[in-house]
């Protein structure tokens, strides 16, 4: 099971290893990334694990964003001011998961939709501006973790690559416990887990706020990377990024979240003299990627020597052999590949 | 009082817009069992054209509305045509995420074309004068705009009963199942959902310039009040999305005026959660039962 | 009636107006293996999923050991010990026999979510424990097949047995098993057959079935249903002799 982790730690040593070498606006990308790939491991879970949809996951990181660094303004310690602010994302997960829970996939969507448009909303509004900052957001006290400065971007990248790998490590558990069982089962069928006992809307609500936790993680790190925040960060547009980094990455894949928000990130940084048609180009990216690797990328690089050997194979006994099955985006087909 | 009764009235026209976007969230949900997330940004698209294709030209304006019903069409076929049918899997989350990309796509290049949330003047469809209802005032485009939606949604409805395509559509949205192994051409129907919906699309994003003006986010407010009337009516009965619509509208414009403008997102998404609370399938859904 | 571990008073479920089961009566004796036959369409998986909660009763009652479960949801059912398979198992194709088996001692399993997230020590005592029953049922149920196998490979005939290993490992009072024997061949019934032959006495089946001579062979009492109503109720062998039966039963028994 931990053995799934591999390619993911691998990549994170790598990563690890080589930072020292970067410039700080480098590794203030490299933090960039590494706080949306947090957030995206855990809207991955409960897509392709609980075959709940979200839209708000940038939502929740605005949660654990803003509570945090408003917390910090008023003299908080940054670690406690941290904890509460991923604790409150999950809460906000928590309430709206429970009437949400009930729902069909769709439904649900676009409730997290709909709330999704309310917090950029309250975040940007006259409501709180007096807390929240209003369009203009909020400047970010730098944070001390354990005497180490958090200002510094090489000590931050570290804090959050640790904080992505614990991250993964859990979900991976969890996935492979009792309880991921249980979900994965209610993925075949609902009835099926009821009638062994599962508290199938308990599970839910459980995952989802678990889930809006890990991007309230995600939201802290981000804040502190780039020292100011303001609704547009966490936008609608950005729970729809996210979803479409975890999509392109290959659903349901320890390396997913990190390979899709690793194009999102980094593709703007080095063709940045397409600045202009950037948000065209990757929109087409998602699309065309939806049509051509409904598995995403990773899907395809690992289904690839298995397509190859399908293909040798159907060289060998002639016609009547069967093309490759059609992929099913909401089905995991990771563990069949691999065997 | 007289402040609510007015408010309620401007309440009922935006509502009516927001039920047309329900109406197409739902047609497209029961013909293709999709939601599409580029509802709105197709909408916004269709009006830009019609403004840089039609306004040069000089037409009259209710020539200009119904050619700009015929853009909006024709850009819902187009969509089904290049996005959604190649290589589809019948997954309905590659769907749906293909649509998102579509509204990610049609947003960047709108606002690469013709700006960020900058205004264009779209001409009104009628002047600014009002008229004494009642004893309430109204404005005429408020008027017009609450008829225009009302016919398209009858006329939506009537043409679900034309024999032809409007029953094979109403087969394929009970049973899509069935409706296959009878020979119908699904495909077909969904083409035919998708262009009423590009249809009605482009109407409701002009109805809207003159309350809004043209900008590339006109339709965000539909982004939330539009899909949660969808969500309240049900997803699945016309007749729901456009009462819930006007409901949404109402209470909008009441909150508006009682508690500020601002808390409108904020009110939407209470009643939202508040009704699906108690009722999961939305005021006018059928309940779900247990899949076996 | 003492002695009976289910006892289905006077249950009726409408859907709308169709009437699906219809004013049924019946009594589970503790120990013994009830089978429920009829044609299709008959109403005996819309009885099982009233008895296991997943449809409300419109009228009637359910007693387990004594005790009404009309108020009860499914999950709290299964928690009592009543547990059941479905004609389309539901497996998890992407994990192993043994996990899948796991999946039915969920409600069994003492820790937290909390704790398997973080890979705590009790967590990790209790998945030991659990893969070592799962392994056990495997065993005791005769299925010829490796817990590591991923369930994705297995014939429907496996598949079905370890649908039924995944309802057996929590040790049910009740076991309701929905067609085990669908779209099986012979040799695949024969092979659920001794596996349940060995269950056989420890705990109380209901069982619906097609398949007229399993029926007659595993069962200790027998009924026939037929338009949602009880055409017939007795011991396998009164019951094949039963005119009603038989006039009911032809159609049916052609199809399979």
């Amino acid at each position: 099971m931990l053995r799934r982790q591999i390619p993911a730690t691998v990549a994170c040593l790598v990563l690890a290893i080589i930072a020292p070498f970067f410039s700080g606006y480098a590794v203030g990308v490299l933090v960039h990334l590494v706080a949306l790939a947090i957030a995206a491991v855990g809207l991955d879970l409960i897509i392709s694990r609980a075959n709940m949809l979200s839209f708000s996951h940038a939502a929740f990181m605005a949660i654990g964003a803003y509570v945090s660094v408003i917390l910090m303004r008023n003299g908080w310690e940054f670690i406690f001011a941290a904890l509460v602010g991923i604790a409150s994302a999950a809460i906000a997960g928590f309430l709206l998961a429970i009437p949400a829970s009930r729902l069909s996939g769709f439904s649900f969507a676009l409730v997290t939709f709909a709330f999704s448009a309310v917090v950029t909303g309250l975040a940007a509004g006259s409501q709180l501006i007096s807390i929240a900052g209003g369009e203009s957001g909020l400047s970010v006290p730098p944070g001390k973790l354990f005497g180490l400065n958090l200002f510094n971007p090489h000590t931050l990248f570290y804090m959050a690559l640790v904080l992505l790998l614990a991250t993964m490590l859990v979900c991976t558990t969890l996935i492979y416990s009792r309880t991921g069982r249980a979900f994965r089962t209610m993925k075949e069928s609902e009835a099926v887990a009821v009638a062994l006992g599962v508290n199938v809307a308990g599970m839910k609500i459980g995952v989802f706020a678990l889930s809006a936790g890990i991007a309230g993680v995600g939201g802290v790190v981000l804040s502190q990377a780039l020292g100011a925040i303001s609704a547009p960060t966490f936008s609608l547009e950005q729970s729809t990024i996210l979803v479409a980094a975890v999509t392109v990455g290959g659903l349901g894949r320890s390396l997913g979240p990190l390979v899709g928000i690793t194009i999102f990130v980094l593709l703007p940084e080095i063709f940045q003299g397409l600045q202009d048609y950037s948000a065209l180009v990757f929109a087409a990216v998602f699309v065309v990627t939806l049509i051509v690797a409904p598995n995403g990328v990773v899907g395809l690089v690992t289904s690839f020597p298995s397509s190859v050997r399908q293909i040798l194979a159907r060289k060998g006994e002639g016609p009547g052999g069967f093309g490759t099955q059609t992929p099913s985006l909401s089905s995991d087909n990771s563990s069949k590949v691999a065997s | 009082m007289n402040v609510a009764v007015q408010a309620a009235v401007s309440g009922l026209t935006l509502g009516a817009l927001y039920g047309l976007f329900a109406l197409t969230v739902v047609v497209l949900w029961r013909t293709a069992g999709l939601v599409n997330f580029a509802q709105g940004s197709m909408a916004t698209l269709s009006a830009f054209i019609a403004y840089f294709l039609l306004i040069p030209l000089g037409l009259p304006l209710w020539v200009m509305f119904l050619l700009s019903l015929l853009i909006g069409a024709v850009l819902g076929a187009v969509i089904y045509t290049v996005v959604l049918l190649p290589r589809s899997t019948g997954d309905h989350y590659n769907e749906l995420f293909r649509t998102m990309g579509l509204s990610l796509f049609i947003v960047a290049f709108v606002q690469r074309s013709w700006g960020s949330g900058e205004p264009y003047p779209f001409p009104s469809l009628i002047g600014s004068g009002s008229v004494d209802v009642l004893g309430f005032r109204v404005q005429w485009l408020q008027l017009l705009t609450l008829v225009i939606a009302l016919v398209l949604t009858f006329a939506f409805a009537a043409f679900l009963r034309t024999p032809r395509i409007g029953l094979t559509m109403r087969a394929v949205a009970s049973d899509r199942e069935v409706s296959t192994i009878l020979g119908v051409r699904v495909r077909f129907v969904i083409m035919i959902a998708w262009l009423i919906v590009g249809a009605i699309g482009a109407a409701i994003a002009l109805l809207f310039t003159p309350l809004y003006s043209l900008s590339s986010d006109l339709m965000e407010p539909f982004l939330l009040k539009g899909f949660a009337a969808a969500l309240l009516g049900g997803l699945s009965s016309f007749r729901g999305a456009i009462i819930a619509g006007l409901i949404v509208g109402v209470m909008d414009a009441e909150v508006a005026v009682f508690l500020g403008p601002e808390w409108r997102d904020v009110a939407s998404f209470i009643l939202l959660l508040g009704v699906l609370l108690i009722r999961p399938s939305g005021i006018f859904g059928q309940a779900n039962t247990v899949r076996v | 009636m003492t002695g009976s571990i289910l006892d289905v008073r006077q249950a009726s479920v409408h859907f709308g107006g169709v009437v699906a089961v219809d004013e049924v009566n019946l009594a589970v004796g503790a120990g013994s293996t009830h089978a429920i036959i009829g044609p299709n369409g008959a109403g005996k998986t819309t009885l099982l999923n009233a008895i296991s909660g997943l449809v409300p009763l419109s009228g009637g009652e359910v007693l387990f050991e004594g005790a009404p479960l009309n108020k009860l949801r499914a999950r709290q059912r299964a928690r009592l010990g009543v547990v059941r398979t479905f004609q389309n198992p539901a497996l998890i194709d992407a994990l192993t026999v043994r996990e899948n088996i796991q999946v039915g001692l969920y409600t069994q399993t003492k820790s937290s979510s909390f704790e398997e997230a973080l890979g705590l020590p009790r967590a990790l005592r209790r998945e030991r424990e659990a893969r070592a029953r799962a392994d056990a049922v495997l065993e005791e149920l005769r299925i010829p097949v490796e817990g590591s196998t991923p369930v994705g490979a297995l014939p429907l005939g496996l598949r079905k047995a370890v649908d039924i290993a995944r309802a057996w490992v929590a040790k049910p009072k009740l076991l309701l098993l929905d067609e085990p024997t669908a779209g099986l061949d012979e040799s695949e019934i024969g092979e659920i057959e001794s596996a349940l032959a060995r269950v056989k006495g420890e705990i109380s089946v209901v069982v619906i079935a097609h398949h007229l001579d399993f029926v007659m062979r595993l069962a200790d009492e027998v009924t026939v249903l037929e338009f949602g109503r009880v055409i017939a109720n007795g011991p396998p062998t009164e019951v094949r002799s039963d005119p009603a039966v038989i006039a009911a039963y032809i159609g049916a028994a052609d199809d399979d």
